[in-house]
C-alpha cells in the first residue's frame, strides 16, 4: 500500500474563500465505464441473460472497494443480470440501486454464432458501423447512438459538484456489454474500426474505463480499459 | 511519499502518469475548475489502484480515510501488482546537491501583541520546505583563512536563492516565488567563532529585505486582485564546518521579522499584517524523505538568473 502526500494550498477549513461563480462551473459528466465481470460462458443451450459465475461474483465483490466510485450518484446497467450484477455489490454498499436501462444495454448479436462466424461479424461490426454485421445483430452506429443518448441523458441529473473551492464532474458508473462499450468510445473519440476491434479484444471481465464528456467539447479518455487492476 | 502534485499533473513521464492515474479515481477526479489541481492524501496500491483520496489538514477525516484504505486493501491486495517498477526514463533531471548544503526549513507564524488571527488551524499553521546548495555556494560561508574573527560573505545567489525562494511566507500554503527585484537588500556574512581540531564554527548574521505587489486573477470568479506583499527578515544563527569532510555537519539559522501581505494561494487574506513571521533552518538528513526536492526547485530560476 502506497501513501501520497502532495501539496495542500486550498483551504480545507475556516472561512470558504470567495468567488466561485456556478455559471462558470465547467458542465461535465465522467462516466465509470464498466464491461461486466465473468459470466456464464455463451454456447447452445445457454440462457441468452447469462448469469455471472462464482469467480465473477467475487469480481464484482471486489469492485465495490474502489474509491473510483465514491464520487458516483449513480449506478447504471444493461438489463442482462450479469451487468446489473457486476455493480450492485458496489451500488448497495453506497447505499444505492442499479438502475437497469434497456438502451445501456450489450448489442444484439442475434444468438450464439460459432467462433469463426462470430469474429467475421465481429470484424464487420466495428470497421462499417455503418451496416448490420450479421443476421440479427444491431449495427455498430446504431448501438453507439442509442448508448450515448442515454449516457446524454443522465447528464441533468447528475450535475457536477460544487462545494465552496472547487467543481469536479458528475459521476455515473455504466455497465455494460463489451461490443457496444467499444463501440460508444469509438464514436466518442474517433478511433479507427481497428483500433477498436482490437481494443475489444484486449477487454478483461471486468474492465474499467473512465471517460469526460464535457459539454459542446470532445470527449477526454481518462482512463482506459486495460488499465487497473480489477 | 511526498510529491509537489503541479508537475505530475503534466509530466510526460512514467512518474507522472502513474500520479494521474491514482489522482482521477480520488476526490478531484476530473476536475478542471477554479483549477485542475490534484492536490490530496492518496492511498493506492502498487499497481495504481486508489484506496482513498482526500484534500485536508484535519487530522479526523484524514485518519478515516486511512482506516477506510486499509479496509480496501485487506480485499484487493492478494490481486495487487507484485511485479517490479519497470525502468524509470525521468522527464526532470535530479539537481539534488550531492556533497552540498540541504536545508530544512519550517515556517511559522511569532507571538504577537495583539492578535486577531482566527482560532483555528491557521492560528497554529506551520509548513516544512528543503533549501538546495551546492557545495561551492555553501564554502563560501567559510572564511578563509579560518582564524577567530575571520569574516566572509555568502556568495550573492545563496543570498539572493535564500531571499527569493525560501522567505516566502509559506506558513498557511503555497506563495510564488518573490520577483528578481523584489530583493531590496541581500546580506548573509559569517564570522569564524571557534576552531577545533577540524571543526569551525561560525556564527551567521545578515538581513534580507523584500517587497513585491503580487498580482492575480482568480479563476472562481475572474476577478483581479493584487496585494503588496513584504517581508524583512534579520538572519541569525551558527554552523559548524568539517574542514575533512568540506561540508557543514551543524547548520542553524532564524530569519525573522515582519512579513505582510498575501497571494493567491497562501491564504493570508485575512492576516495581511504586518505581524511577525520566521523562517528556520536547520541540516536535513539524507533519507529519501530528506531529498524532497524544494517546492520552487522547477522555478526556471531557482539555481540561477540568467546572466
Amino acid at each position: 500500500m502506497v501513501v501520497i502526500a502532495g501539496s495542500t494550498h486550498q483551504p480545507a477549513g475556516g472561512a470558504p474563500p470567495p468567488g466561485l461563480d456556478p455559471e462558470r462551473v465547467p458542465q461535465v459528466l465522467r462516466v465509470v465505464l464498466v464491461r461486466h465481470a465473468t459470466a456464464q460462458a455463451p454456447g447452445s443451450g445457454v440462457p441468452t441473460d447469462r448469469p455471472l459465475t462464482s469467480d465473477g461474483l467475487a469480481q464484482a465483490d471486489r469492485l465495490r472497494w474502489l474509491n473510483l466510485f465514491d464520487l458516483a450518484t449513480g449506478f447504471y446497467a444493461g438489463p442482462a443480470s450479469r451487468t446489473i450484477g457486476t455493480l450492485a455489490p458496489g451500488a448497495s454498499s453506497r447505499g444505492r440501486d442499479v438502475m437497469p436501462m434497456g438502451a445501456l444495454g450489450e448489442s444484439a448479436s442475434g444468438g450464439w454464432l460459432p467462433d469463426d462466424q462470430f469474429a467475421e461479424a465481429l470484424a464487420r461490426y466495428f470497421a462499417h458501423p455503418g451496416i448490420v454485421p450479421a443476421p440479427g445483430w444491431e449495427s455498430g452506429s446504431v448501438a453507439a447512438q442509442r448508448f450515448g443518448s442515454q449516457v446524454e441523458a443522465l447528464r441533468a441529473a447528475h450535475p457536477p459538484h460544487v462545494n465552496r473551492d472547487r467543481a469536479v464532474p458528475g459521476v455515473v458508473v455504466v455497465s455494460t456489454g463489451g461490443r457496444v462499450a467499444i463501440a460508444w468510445l469509438a464514436s466518442s473519440l474517433g478511433w479507427s474500426g481497428a483500433d477498436a476491434e482490437s481494443a475489444w479484444r484486449r477487454l478483461r471481465n471486468p474492465d474499467i474505463a473512465v471517460i469526460d464528456l464535457p459539454r459542446d467539447e470532445a470527449s477526454r479518455l481518462i482512463i482506459p480499459f486495460g488499465t487497473l487492476e480489477t | 511519499m511526498a510529491e509537489n502534485s503541479s508537475p505530475l499533473q503534466s509530466q510526460p513521464d512514467a512518474k507522472g502518469e502513474f500520479f494521474r492515474l491514482v489522482a482521477e479515481q480520488g476526490h478531484y477526479g476530473g476536475r478542471t475548475f477554479p483549477t485542475p489541481t490534484r492536490q490530496g492524501l492518496y492511498v493506492c496500491t502498487p499497481g495504481g489502484t486508489t484506496l482513498g483520496a482526500l484534500n485536508t489538514r484535519d487530522a479526523g477525516p484524514l485518519l478515516e480515510m486511512l482506516r477506510t484504505a486499509l479496509e480496501r486493501w485487506d480485499h484487493l491486495a492478494v490481486h495487487a501488482t507484485t511485479g517490479a517498477p519497470g525502468e524509470y526514463d525521468r522527464f526532470r533531471p535530479d539537481h539534488y546537491p550531492h556533497g552540498g548544503l540541504v536545508l530544512r526549513a519550517i515556517a511559522r507564524d511569532l507571538p504577537r501583541e495583539v492578535d486577531t488571527r482566527t482560532d483555528d488551524w491557521r492560528k497554529i499553521a506551520w509548513n516544512l520546505d528543503y533549501a538546495w546548495f551546492t557545495r561551492e555556494e555553501a564554502s563560501s560561508l567559510v572564511p578563509d583563512p579560518s582564524h577567530p574573527g575571520a569574516t566572509s560573505e555568502a556568495s550573492p545567489e545563496l543570498a539572493r536563492r535564500l531571499g527569493r525562494f525560501h522567505l516566502r511566507d509559506f506558513v498557511r500554503g503555497e506563495p510564488a516565488p518573490w520577483p528578481a527585484d523584489a530583493v531590496r537588500e541581500a546580506s548573509l556574512s559569517s564570522m569564524v567563532t571557534g576552531v577545533s581540531g577540524d571543526r569551525i564554527t561560525v556564527s551567521l548574521h545578515g538581513r534580507i529585505r523584500l517587497e513585491a505587489e503580487f498580482r492575480w486573477v482568480r479563476q472562481g470568479d475572474g476577478e483581479s486582485h493584487a496585494s503588496p506583499c513584504s517581508f524583512d527578515a534579520t538572519l541569525s544563527g551558527e554552523a559548524e564546518w568539517d574542514r575533512v569532510a568540506g561540508r557543514f555537519v551543524r547548520f542553524d539559522l532564524a530569519a525573522s521579522g515582519p512579513r505582510a501581505g498575501t497571494q493567491q494561494y497562501n491564504n493570508r487574506p485575512d492576516d495581511l499584517g504586518p505581524a511577525p513571521m520566521a523562517v528556520v533552518f536547520e541540516l536535513a538528513g539524507d533519507t529519501l524523505r530528506d531529498r524532497t526536492p524544494p517546492h520552487t526547485v522547477l522555478h526556471a530560476q531557482y539555481f540561477g538568473e540568467p546572466a
